[in-house]
């Protein structure tokens, strides 16, 4: 399977910005539809993320409904060219809403530093260019990038999230390596490294 | 609450990558909850569940992966670590040894590891244990391949 990456984040312009979003919400509802065989938002971390914590299941599913309705919105606002699209058109399910929101909320935040300034640059420049072609379907995505971090990229095994270079890395005494906040939740239910098992607490 | 979700969001598109790797198992997220799964995992070759499906259950906690999901067979199947009635499983790692590295797939691949290795010291079925402790691997493997072509094998016309 290829690696793609979607890159669209932190555009200059908000003229950019919705076209970024249009092109993500096309890739997200072709990969929802099945019609995408690659993999697509790579994603990163999830720090950014709106944090859901105290509230209800309703709650959020209806906080995901409604930004669901607003990309779209943002999308059908912005393309002619694209039949217009609706949220019961796409007839989703609600862990595919739940998935699609992630995605596209996802892609909304920093991205770019996993980029060279050239990199990123060169991604947008795509972008614009596809956005010009009217026979511009997802099918054709033509940014890719093929991540230059895959050999090096690690995989935290408690939220399964990449462990970007040195950044909140704790590191246990076995020299196994989680991100701090997911280690240290772990180490309050038992004092045991989750790969290795070994004990962690020198007491 | 988050946590759980965006780590289930992880392992459900996972599974879509490694549908076509781990052909003796496949994973699917119930519908309309995250939190439920099923699963379906061939019997292992050479073993008295060889040729059967059998049909898991997942509900996962919030607290996950801090905490196991808890997993169930809804299949029937003649087992020493499987609960003939309820489908509970007596494994180390869904209790006491469980470790947040495991995922619902590698579960799976614990639980078939379990079907072909039965640990009769611990029996939650103990008619299935008791035959495999008196020595009696016969009887056992002939019950347990009888359960198996009732429950875990499709009905023929």
């Amino acid at each position: 399977m290829q690696k793609v990456f979607a890159i669209s984040i932190n555009c200059v312009s908000k003229m950019e910005q919705m076209q970024s979003i249009e092109i993500n919400i096309n890739i997200g509802v072709e990969l929802l539809r099945g019609n995408l065989n690659i993999e697509v938002f790579e994603t990163v971390g999830l720090e950014n993320h709106i944090d859901y914590e105290d509230e209800g299941q309703s709650l959020h599913e209806e906080h995901q409904r409604s930004r669901l309705n607003e990309l779209l919105d943002m999308r059908n606002s912005e393309n002619s060219s694209l039949a217009p699209l609706n949220i019961e058109e796409l007839n989703l399910k609600s862990r595919e809403v739940d998935l699609l929101v992630h995605e596209l909320t996802y892609l909304h935040y920093n991205f770019k530093d996993q980029y060279s300034n050239e990199e990123y640059n060169a991604a947008q420049e795509k972008i614009i260019s596809a956005k010009v072609n009217p026979d511009f379907r997802v099918k054709t995505i033509p940014y890719v990038l093929s991540p230059s971090t895959d050999e090096e990229s690690e995989t935290c095994a408690i939220c399964l999230d990449e462990i970007k270079n040195g950044k909140n890395i704790g590191s246990l005494q076995c020299g196994h390596e989680y991100h701090i906040n997911c280690i240290k939740r772990w180490l309050r239910v038992k004092d045991l490294c989750p790969k290795c098992k070994r004990q962690c607490l020198p007491f | 609450m988050q946590a759980s979700r965006a780590r289930l969001f992880k392992e459900y598109k996972d599974v879509q990558r490694e549908k076509v790797a781990d052909p003796d198992i496949q994973l699917v997220c119930d519908d309309a909850n995250i939190f439920k799964w099923t699963a379906l995992i061939k019997g292992p070759s050479e073993t008295p569940y060889e040729g059967g499906v059998f049909q898991l259950a997942f509900a996962v906690p919030e607290q996950y992966p801090l905490q196991p999901p808890n997993v169930r067979f809804l299949t029937k199947i003649f087992h020493p670590n499987v609960h003939f009635k309820s489908g509970e499983i007596c494994l180390d790692i869904l209790k006491n040894a469980w470790s947040p590295a495991w995922t619902l797939q590698s579960v799976c691949r614990a639980i078939i590891a379990l079907m072909a290795h039965p640990e009769p010291d611990s029996p939650l079925n103990c008619d299935s244990g008791n035959l495999l402790r008196s020595g009696d691997v016969r009887g056992f493997h002939s019950m347990a391949r009888m359960y198996t072509r009732l429950a875990a094998m499709p009905k023929k016309g």
